[in-house]
Parts: structure tokens; sequence; C-alpha cells
């Protein structure tokens, strides 16, 4: 079955991007899941959306 | 000079001012002197009869960052007008030092000598840091970062007071920094430009107007605690509005009938585009069924990324209304008097004002709210503030919430979630008052709740922070909620059952066929039938898989609470994220789902479980610890022992509490 071992390495790509994602946002000040829900999460966003 | 108790205190007299703004040499003088001499204590000398007025300069030394004391002169013409000025409270909450005189009368001037030698022997000022809005504070931190960057730091000069100068565009502080840096500024000048246009193109007024406000609103929150007035006077229109809004007995009704309004509104209106949502992410997958050969990546594109990212992404309309319909509050000024309501109920469970600001941000999301824990400086308050945040549902349980409660109470959703948030927020009440009385007892600390004047919300400001919410919640589900799903998905599907059933489902299959084939049976009850034993066999395979097992072996624990071992897979897979405890349920049940329909999740649920069994499952979501992110970050925080707790009690009451409303409730509702 040709489909398991693309499903093995789909599995094994997004197992790797949450530990890298996990790993990068510990050793920021504050870890977060990059949520929408509150200001103090989206402050590295808004300035894409600061046009002057 | 005076020497007083073996210290000889030089006094000096600075010019009579307003405030410390750049615009009059007498205010540069008294500034430059403050800054530059250092003096062990600043007396700022107060008119009581018109405390607004004049505490504006305290707020502005309070900035500075100066040991200060507060002289209230002329107390007698205050009492004599039947005011009362709550000096201690006034003190606790301004930061400094409060004495009463009447110095036409030489009244209190050993008291002011007193409090002169104890603030200047004190070696640690307790700063208290006035807040300027959600808009000016994040420009306050871009125009840091860049001071910081281009390493234009005067050392004289605390670098929060530095930027919120810049954005005042206070000349001297201007100056200062061009002589001494020369080339640098311009990367300051450019980056505290477009601050200022930003600021007032959003808000309406410049940088200066807005700072101004927040120091008055600050000052006006202070006296609203500490000083009682009576009598009737002349009031602006803010002050109409405030007497109806922070009313002591109409303010909580109506704070809860906004807030219930609110939900209505999220939950019709988002109905209907989330309903389209719904409808293209169901069509796309039959496409992808007809296109692509049934097998393995099939189930992983339809079952999982598709139903289960889709099932997240549908709900993107409510929460675009959520974020509309908050931004007006907080922008408008109201969000200030809901905070200053409920600071009223803060106090009477023994937690004090500035824990409702790490609450209120709670209500976005967890991990920042613990955070933001770090500004109550007694540490008992921190934490009892940190074990309650959980209960100040967080945005990410909304989609939780919109699925059960548009599955089982379509016709009454907007209120069935606002009785989730409400029950939150009494439950915290009532743990707050139980761990103050047990684990972590002792007094509070006062604090300032900061009343702003009112404003009409701009819609660009609205526009630009919804849009901005908007798209991070849409990019989440791609990547975060995705990657999860994904990996759901292989822990639905393997191992795989091959040949394990514990029924020959084939021989069924076949028996049925013939039967239709010899007539026995009709169309549409050999369509039944097929689909029954198919979902017996799909239902056999899930329990199969890795998560199937781990769910069955918990099952037991959580049957008293209704819930089956989906219901617990998907609980636990809500501590990566809880968005994902809706892709989980979207991933069970497509898997699960037959035939060539695709079923609704909603409809499934509805076959599946009962509407008690469905709000329980929304009050064990609102109940239990938050995601992994939070909980990493109260370790941060709090230390791994107080980490422990919080899982183990939240775990524990959200268990008992559903077991009771199951157990109650079965009794009631058949």
């Amino acid at each position: 079955m040709w489909e398991i071992p693309l499903i093995i390495v789909i599995g094994l790509v997004a197992l790797g991007y949450l530990i890298i994602f996990f790993i990068r946002q510990s050793k920021k000040k504050s870890i977060c899941m990059d949520c929408p829900y509150a200001d103090e999460c989206k402050k590295h966003d808004s300035d894409r959306f600061n046009k002057s | 000079m005076v020497d007083y108790k073996g210290y000889r205190i030089n006094i000096v007299d600075l010019p009579g001012i307003y405030s410390i703004t750049a615009y009059s040499l007498e205010e540069i003088v008294t500034r430059n002197f403050i800054i530059n001499e250092k003096p062990d204590v600043v007396i700022d000398v107060v008119d009581s009869s018109n405390l607004e007025r004049n505490l504006y300069l305290a707020t502005q030394l309070m900035e500075l960052g100066v040991p200060l004391i507060l002289a209230f002169n002329m107390t007698d013409i205050v009492k004599k007008s039947g005011k009362k000025i709550d000096i201690v409270l006034l003190s606790e909450l301004l930061g400094a030092s409060i004495v009463e005189m009447v110095g036409s009368k030489g009244l209190g001037s050993k008291e002011l000598l007193e409090s002169v030698i104890r603030v200047a022997k004190r070696k640690k000022e307790k700063k208290v840091e006035l807040q300027y809005g959600r808009e000016v504070e994040n420009e306050i931190s871009r125009i840091i970062s860049v001071l910081k960057e281009q390493k234009a730091l005067i050392f004289n000069f605390d670098v929060r007071w530095i930027a919120v100068k810049l954005l005042e565009q206070d000349r001297e502080i201007i100056d200062t920094i061009k002589k001494a840096f020369g080339p640098k500024y311009s990367k300051i000048d450019e980056t505290v430009m477009s601050s200022i246009k930003h600021i007032t193109s959003i808000l309406r007024d410049p940088p200066e107007v807005i700072i101004a406000d927040s120091r008055y609103g600050f000052i006006k929150g202070a006296l609203l605690e500490a000083y009682k007035e009576t009598g009737s006077e002349r009031l602006d229109r803010s002050e109409k509005i405030d007497r109806i809004l922070t009313n002591r007995i109409l303010g909580i009704p109506i704070f809860a009938i906004i807030i219930w309004l609110m939900f209505q509104f999220v939950f019709s209106l988002g109905k209907y585009p989330a309903g389209w949502l719904e409808l293209g992410f169901e069509k796309l997958s039959i496409l992808v069924t007809n296109v692509v050969p049934q097998g393995l990546l099939r189930s992983l594109l339809v079952d999982g990324i598709i139903s289960g990212v889709g099932g997240v992404i549908t709900f993107t309309p409510n929460i675009i209304l959520l974020f509309f319909a908050i931004a007006i509050l907080e922008d408008s000024g109201y969000m200030a008097r809901a905070a200053f309501v409920m600071d009223r109920v803060m106090h009477k469970i023994g937690l004090h004002g500035k824990s409702f600001i790490p609450l209120v941000i709670g209500f976005g999301c967890t991990v920042p709210a613990y955070m933001g824990s770090r500004i109550l400086e007694n540490k008992k308050d921190r934490l009892v503030t940190m074990h309650i945040n959980t209960f100040m549902s967080c945005g990410a349980r909304l989609p939780v919430y919109i699925l059960f409660a548009g599955a089982f109470f379509p016709a009454a959703a907007g209120n069935v979630i606002f009785s989730i948030y409400f029950i939150g927020i009494i439950i915290a009440v009532i743990m707050a008052k139980i761990l103050r009385a047990t684990r972590f007892k002792g007094e509070s600390d006062p604090f300032v709740m900061e009343l702003p004047a009112y404003r009409i919300p701009t819609i660009k400001g609205i526009m630009i922070h919804t849009w901005e919410r908007a798209w991070m919640y849409v990019k989440k589900a791609g990547t975060i909620i995705l990657a999860i799903t994904i990996l759901m998905w292989i822990l639905f599907t393997f191992p795989m059952i091959g040949s394990n059933y514990s029924k020959d489902y084939t021989g069924q299959i076949e028996e049925i066929e013939q039967s239709y084939k010899s007539g026995e049976i009709t169309d549409p009850e050999h369509h039944r039938e097929i689909t029954a034993v198919e979902a017996e066999m799909a239902g056999e395979r899930l329990a199969y898989s890795a998560a199937g097992r781990m769910g069955r072996f918990l099952e037991p624990v959580f049957k008293p609470l209704g819930f089956d071992w989906k219901m617990v897979v998907a609980t636990i897979s809500g501590v990566a994220a809880k968005e994902v405890i809706v892709s989980t349920m979207s991933t069970l049940y497509s898997i699960q789902g037959t035939g060539e329909e695709s079923d609704s999740l909603k409809v499934a649920l509805n076959e599946h479980y009962t509407p008690l069994v469905g709000y329980n499952f929304m009050l064990f979501t609102l109940l239990y610890f938050p995601c992994m992110a939070a909980m990493v970050m109260f370790r941060k925080e709090a230390g791994t022992k107080e980490m422990l707790f919080q899982i183990g009690y939240t775990l524990l009451l959200a268990w008992v509490v559903s077991f009771l409303v199951f157990q109650i409730g079965r009794i009631f509702i058949k």
C-alpha cells in the first residue's frame, strides 16, 4: 500500500512542525499558540497593520 | 534649611505649576531640577478642595518615579463642605504618602517632616504605572524597542517615560535626544511619527490628548474609590453616564445585559455565514470524495483535514463578530466601567482591582493572563488570580460552545453560551473565596480603576482590530490545528483493524444484498440496513485505533458524567488547544460517517448524545485546566507545584460539577 509511507511522512512533518513550534515559542517571553483572542498575543503582528 | 530629630533637611522651593510638560519655563525648571538634582523627597502641595485638577501634576511626578509626598493643603475647607477623603486608601492607590495640612494655621507640619524622613529613608519606592489604553501602550512598546535598539537611552530618564514624552512631542526631550544621539534620532523620529499618525487615525485625537485623558481617567478612578462628595454639582457627559453604568445597584445587571446582548449578536447573526461555510466544506468533501480514489489518503483529506480544520474555520464568522463587539465595547470606554463595576465584586471576594486586569485578559487567552498576573505584587493575590483565571472562559473554547449550543439548543444558543460564561464567573468567585480562606489567606492591595472619557469608536480602528484577529484565527486553524488534526486522524486510524472484527460484517452485508436482490427488502430498507452495519464496522475500527483504545480505557471514569469514549478523547485532545476539541469531534464523526451523503457534525452529535450531555460537556470544557501552552506559562510564573495543583483541582472540580449536573439532571430530564 503506497499510501502508508505517504501518511507516515505527512505525520512526521506535522509532528516535527509542532515540536519546532513549541520549542521556538518556549524560548520567547510569552509562550503562546498564535491565538487571536488577546491583544497581548497579537502585538508582534500589529506592525503589519500599522500603515503610516 | 530645617533641623528635625537629628536630620538636616534642605528644602528647595520650586515654581508653582499644575503640570510638568515643557510648555513654560517654570515647568522646565521644575522638571530639570527633579531629574538632575535627584532630591531625596519631592513634596507636591495639593489644594484639597480641587483634587481632580491638582492631582494631574502628581500623576506626572508618579511617572517620573520620584519619592513623592502629597501634602493635601486646606483640608479644613474640605471637611467643612461635608466631603470626606480616605487618605489611607488614596495613598495606597497613588503609591505616595499623603499628609493632611492646613498651611495657614501651621497644622500638619510635624507630620510632614516625619513623612519626609520616612520616605527619604525608604530604599525602594512602590511605583504605580499609569496605563494609557491599548493603542497607546502598543506604540509605547514599539518606541521603547527602537530606543533600546538605537541605544538611545538617556541615563537620568526612565525609558518608558522617554517614550511617553516623545509621543507627547515634548520639545525638550526631543532636543536632548537629538543633541546626544545625532543621526540615530532619525530612526526614532520615524517610529514616533508613525505612532502618532496611527494613534490619531484610530482614536481621532493626538497622543498628548489621549495621554492627558488617561491621567484624568486615573485620577477619576482613584477619587471614585477614596473621595466622597455630597450635594449636587454640574456633571459632564461622561459623569452623567457613569452615574448609571457604575451605579452600585444597576452596574452589574447592566453589565450582564450588555454581555448577553453581545452573545445574542454573535450567535444570531453569525449562524448564517457559518452555515454557508459549513455547506462549502461539505461540497469540498464531496468533490474530493469523487476525485480521489477510496483509501487512506482520501480519508486523511476528507475525514481528517477538511472535516477537522473545516470544523474550526466554520466558526470564523462568529469569532469575527465577537471581536467586533469587544472592540466596540473597549474603544467606547465601556469596558473600563465594567472593570470598575466588577472591582466591587472583587473586593467582596478578597481580590482587589488589579486582579481584574488579568481576569479580563483571560477571557481572551489564558497565556497572557498568567503573564499579566505579574502586576500583582502580593504573591497570594497573584496565585489566587492565576488559579481562578481558567474559569474566565478563553476565546479558544468558544467554537466548542457554538458547536454544542448550536447542535442541542438551536433556538436558544446565545442564552446557553451566556449561561456558560456566567457559570464560569460564579465558580471563579466561589473558588477565590475558598482559596483565600484556606490555602492563600491574607490581605489584598487596593488599586485604581482608570475611567477614561467615553469616545465614539472609529470604524477604521474597529475594522483593523477585527481583521487582525480574524486573520490570526484562520492562520492558527491552518497551521497548529491542521498539524494536530493530522496527528489525531493518524491516532484514530492506526492500528488498522484488518480482519479482527468481532462479527462477520462481510457476511451480514452479503445477506442483506441477497435479500435486496430477491426482493425481500425494499430499497430504503436495504440502504438503512447497510448503513447500520457499516456504522457498526466504522465504530469497531475507531475503537481498535490507538486513540480509541485510550478513550475506552478512560471511559469508566467519565461514564458517570454521561460521556462516551469519543468525548473523552476529544477532551484530552483539547489539552493541545481547545479548538481541537471541535476538529477531533469532526474527524471522529466523519470517519464514522457512512454513505455518500456527509452528515453534518451537529446531526451526528444529536444522534449520539442528549442535550443534557451536550450541556454537561460544555461545562466540563469550561472548568478543566486550559491548554498546554497556558500550563507551561503557569509553571514559568508560579512553579511546578502550583501548576500541578491547578491541573489537579480544576480536573476534580470539572468532574464533580459535571457529575452532579448529569446525575441530578437525569432525574428531571428524560
